[in-house]
């Protein structure tokens, strides 16, 4: 079980503590406004802090090990998208992540059948988007440093 | 003037151009629904094409997109709780939910009339009293944007019901973000962490998606594995479409109300309609009975806000048309439009122009009802698509995401930042700590920060900058709201407490005797 | 029937994915031969954005080949020429130019992403002049009034212009050198809102640029304009040097390409922007609206933008500190 306010408030102040420090050399004009959030966050911290030792919240952050398995994977999916991305280009990248997303989202994972009905989406759905922002909007789209 | 009008009425009501405006409605939709692609890069891209075309149809076209973008943004605000633009981030509050409860062709429909409603009102008055209401909009100076920034921030206490230091913090949170880039006064760099693109700021845009996107699907359709999105499926009906626009005709107060918030909002050139929604929204559920209702799915929600969005287009092109200052960025592109075809802003537009001019403001008027029309019966479309199920539609709705984070700034970075925003968010909703207040944090922080530095620089020099900033009529107007909207939600609460004491003696009373 | 149809599908997967990648290749042969991307470092409807599309046409018809227009605002221009750098200098990728932003930017802010020598210049083609206005009920008749007013109140003439260490900022900190006066500098975001705090009355004085100032002549007094000779369109303001003060200022538009970009590429593309410059159409459209029509190759260019970081590092030395 979490203490959501302990969190919240120690969080937030950590925050204010680092910008803190990167911000000191400010001139007036551009440090002015920055110093009284510190003071507001600073000051709501604690009150957050406070209200978790004395009347907390408390919540389960997973219901079920379910959950987090599904989240991390998914986020893992999404990260490996958007690195792999500037590298082997745009229209590469998002076949292979709704390919595999929507592999993931689905039942009965490993039929032949549904995979090459992922492919098959995959590979509608990305190129009719592709053509639609990048030649009739005008959009440009990265190409991928590995083929230049 | 009425010789004008009555030309201007011609000129729009030829079958070309009445074409081009549906044509550029349908498009004005488009851009506003696909987040990432805003109505300033809509008009940005078809201003070419209207150089072929005569001065009119040109500014017809314009016209169409502005108003079609102002209704197209709540459309994925409805469905999938991603504002298509930031001024549809009240929209997602009751229409998310009502799309949860398998409404969602309600609140399409409820947005598309609202939008014309407010629409509508907005031009109404700018083709009647432009030129008084620009002089007024030029008396927004810095302690006016900082106290309008200060109200905004004050919504937060009604957004988030349950703790109010939560929604503060929140919000103090979010203007620290905004801080991010370059300071608007003093030119400093800050918080960039080494990172030349961050000079910018954070892209609105992308904090929106990561916000309020990104943590829907992370938390239903991957971490519960919800087959649809939506928990009820939505089945369509004729009828809907009456019913819906029956129910908000019968409620004039809230929708004049709201189309009012829009237009003042709007002509207050920058302050934009970011804000107007979301003010207009705070004072529906403050005048309602049923304020209950708010948050969990009513039509009235999302009429209140959609209708101040769109009341505010119009109001934007009030100190443009009059005096040639833009009021938003969509009416910066415009007006490179209007100088392009050799317009200058100015008395000169309502005079020897006229005609175009009265064309494009009464195009306006027309491209509203179209709204309603394209709305209305595009509802049973686009209300189908979130019974797709979400194994097609997320993987789907998160590709376009990342191709519109990239595409407002052409910036690697910006995809990074999404995602990064996207896990808070979903930290932040589990933590019982709405993102709502942060946003609204990062779409202030400019106008409070220019308003409050500029204020002191210019207070200096006036021999005391608290009686500069607080003693002007605007204001004290928007101090005393700013109280006002602080004070509410305790005030209730404490009536409330006080009413239930009260009962209970004279039931103990009662027992007793 | 299940066979057929995976087969099928397989096969258009494989057929789009080929005809997606083709697409995308560029080709490579005589220069130019495909579309050029111009990079606008500021948001759409500004006014680089609108010199670009009155361009735009031009370009594609002296180059033959198509032309789109791209925005990358933020930092006042930084973010964009940042970009610049990292593009290949074959040519198919040019940016708008402003000085003096991109002499301002690097010696006011010590990391603005690149370096003023870094970006390769091909023409100016437009000049906005900076001048000094105040309403046209304001109790100034000319500039020596205003100097007058404020030897004897310092700091309490507020004067508006649109950003820090820009052309607008420059020029102020310079009338109050020469001038041997104090007052307090207001900046507002762009061009727009400085012209917007100056005519609701929030700053009494504004420095700003010349298309703003005639646009908005029937309600102003311009004291003086930051030019050689008179402001052709508004020709009874004095210059600042016909008033003794040795101040040049204005904010000049060009177009630039990536460091390294072979000069033979960069010769075609100075040939289209000084036709469109030199054509006597748009040089009277630019007049109309207030505007300086200039015509600067590729190696005035460089000279002109060392001589004015001559002219301005000391200027921002000596008040940074």
């Amino acid at each position: 079980m979490l203490n959501v306010d302990l969190i919240i408030g120690f969080s937030s102040l950590v925050i204010a503590g680092v910008v803190f420090l990167v911000t000191r050399e400010l001139s007036m004009l551009g440090g002015v406004f920055v110093n009284y959030l510190l003071v507001i966050i600073g000051v709501l911290s604690v009150v957050e802090i406070f209200t978790g030792f004395v009347k907390p919240d408390r919540i389960r952050f997973f219901e079920s090990a379910n959950e987090r398995k599904n989240i991390v994977i998914g986020l893992i999916i999404l990260a490996i998208y958007l690195i792999l991305l500037p590298f082997i280009g745009f229209l590469p990248a998002s076949y292979c992540f709704y390919f595999g997303f929507n592999l993931f989202l689905g039942e009965d994972r490993w039929q032949t059948r549904n995979i090459l009905q992922s492919a098959g989406l995959s590979a509608i759905v990305v190129t009719v988007f592709y053509f639609v922002f990048s030649q009739f909007l005008g959009v440009p789209l990265p190409e991928g440093s590995l083929f230049q | 003037m009425f010789g004008a009008v009555i030309a201007g009425l011609g000129n729009v009501f030829q079958i070309f151009n009445l074409l081009f405006l549906f044509i550029g409605v349908f498009m004005g939709i488009v851009f506003g629904a696909l987040p990432g692609l805003t109505a300033t890069m809509g008009l940005a891209l078809l201003v070419p094409f209207t150089f072929t075309m005569s001065p009119a149809s040109g500014l017809i076209m314009l016209a169409g997109i502005y108003v079609g973008a102002m209704y197209g943004d709540a459309i994925p605000a409805i469905l999938i709780n991603t504002p298509g633009t930031p001024a549809a981030i009240a929209t997602t509050f009751d229409g998310f939910p009502l799309s949860q409860k398998g409404m969602a062709q309600h609140g399409l429909v409820a947005a598309a009339f609202a939008s014309s409603y407010g629409s509508f009102i907005a031009n109404i008055v700018l083709a009647t009293a432009a030129p008084p209401l620009a002089r007024a909009s030029l008396a927004f100076g810095p302690p006016e944007y900082f106290w309008l920034g200060i109200f905004g921030l004050t919504i937060i206490s009604t957004l988030s019901s349950g703790s109010m230091f939560k929604g503060f913090l929140a919000g103090a949170l979010g203007l620290l973000l905004s801080t991010i880039g370059m300071a608007p006064i003093g030119g400093d760099v800050r918080l960039t962490f080494g990172f030349p693109e961050l000079q910018a700021g954070i892209a609105l845009i992308v904090a929106l998606i990561g916000f309020f996107c990104l943590p829907e699907i992370l938390s239903s359709v991957i971490g519960q594995r919800r087959a649809t999105y939506a928990r009820e499926p939505v089945k369509p009906r004729m009828g809907v479409i009456g019913e819906v626009i029956a129910s908000l005709l019968k409620k004039p107060g809230l929708m004049l109300r709201s189309s009012a918030i829009g237009t003042i909002i709007g002509f207050a050139p920058g302050a934009g309609g970011n804000i107007a929604s979301m003010v207009s929204y705070n004072e529906a559920c403050r005048w309602d009975r049923h304020s209950e209702e708010y948050g969990k799915g009513t039509i009235k929600g999302v009429a209140a806000s959609e209708s101040a969005n769109s009341a505010m287009a119009p109001g934007s092109l009030i100190p443009l048309l009059t005096l040639g200052i833009p009021g938003s960025p969509p009416a910066a592109v415009i007006l490179g439009a209007l100088m392009l075809h050799g317009m200058k802003p100015g008395a000169e537009l309502f005079t020897a122009y006229a005609d175009v001019t009265y064309a494009f403001i009464i195009a306006l008027l027309v491209a509203a009802f179209m709204v309603t029309l394209i709305g209305s019966f595009g509802s049973f479309l686009f209300s189908r698509i979130i019974n797709i199920p979400s194994r097609y539609l997320a993987p789907g709705i998160l590709f376009m995401t990342v191709l519109g984070s990239y595409s407002i700034r052409n910036n690697v970075l910006d995809i990074w930042i999404m995602f990064v925003f996207g896990v808070i968010g979903y930290i932040s909703n589990k933590l019982k700590f709405h993102p709502a207040p942060i946003v609204l944090g990062l779409i202030l922080g400019p106008f409070v920060e220019e308003g409050l530095v500029q204020s002191f620089l210019a207070g200096k020099a006036a021999g005391g900058t608290f009686s500069y900033m607080v003693f002007r009529p605007i204001s004290l107007v928007l101090i005393g709201l700013s109280l006002m909207s602080l004070m509410w939600p305790l005030a209730i609460k404490l009536k409330s407490r006080w009413r239930t004491e009260e009962r209970q003696p004279i039931n103990e009373g009662g027992q007793d005797a | 029937m299940k066979r057929f149809v995976t087969v099928m599908l397989s096969l258009v997967c494989a057929a789009t994915v080929c005809v997606a990648a083709v697409c995308v290749a560029a080709g490579a042969a005589d220069y130019p031969s495909g579309p050029i991307t111009y990079q606008i470092p500021f948001g759409p409807g500004g006014q680089s954005d609108i010199e670009a599309r009155r361009q735009q046409p031009m370009l594609e018809k002296e180059l033959g080949v198509k032309v789109v227009i791209q925005y990358k605002p933020g930092g006042g221009g930084s973010v964009g020429w940042a970009s610049l750098l990292r593009q290949k200098p074959d040519g198919y990728f040019i940016s708008g130019m402003n000085v003096p932003h991109i002499v301002l930017q690097p010696l006011a802010r010590g990391n603005a992403g690149y370096e003023t020598n870094q970006l390769e210049p091909i023409a100016f083609f437009q000049a906005t002049p900076i001048g000094v206005a105040v309403l046209i009920d304001a109790p100034f008749q000319t500039l020596s009034d205003l100097v007058d007013f404020a030897k004897k109140n310092p700091g309490a003439v507020l004067c508006g212009g649109s950003g820090t260490w820009s052309g607008h900022h420059i020029a102020f900190l310079q009338l109050q050198k020469l001038a041997g006066i104090t007052m307090t500098y207001i900046p507002s975001k762009g061009a727009a809102a400085s012209v917007a705090a100056f005519l609701g009355g929030h700053v009494k004085v504004i420095f700003g640029n010349s298309n703003d100032l005639y646009q908005h002549r029937d309600k102003i007094r311009v004291l003086a304009f930051g030019t050689d000779k008179p402001f052709t369109p508004m020709p009874d303001v004095p210059t600042f040097k016909s008033l003794g003060y040795n101040l040049l200022a204005s904010i000049d538009r060009g177009a630039a390409v990536p460091p390294g970009t072979p000069p033979e590429v960069i010769a075609v593309l100075e040939k289209a922007f000084l036709n469109i410059a030199n054509d006597p159409d748009v040089q009277k459209q630019m007049l109309d609206a207030g505007f300086v029509p200039v015509a600067m190759g590729e190696k005035e260019a460089k000279t002109y933008i060392q001589s004015k970081v001559d002219e301005w590092a000391p200027v921002v030395k000596e008040f940074k500190k």
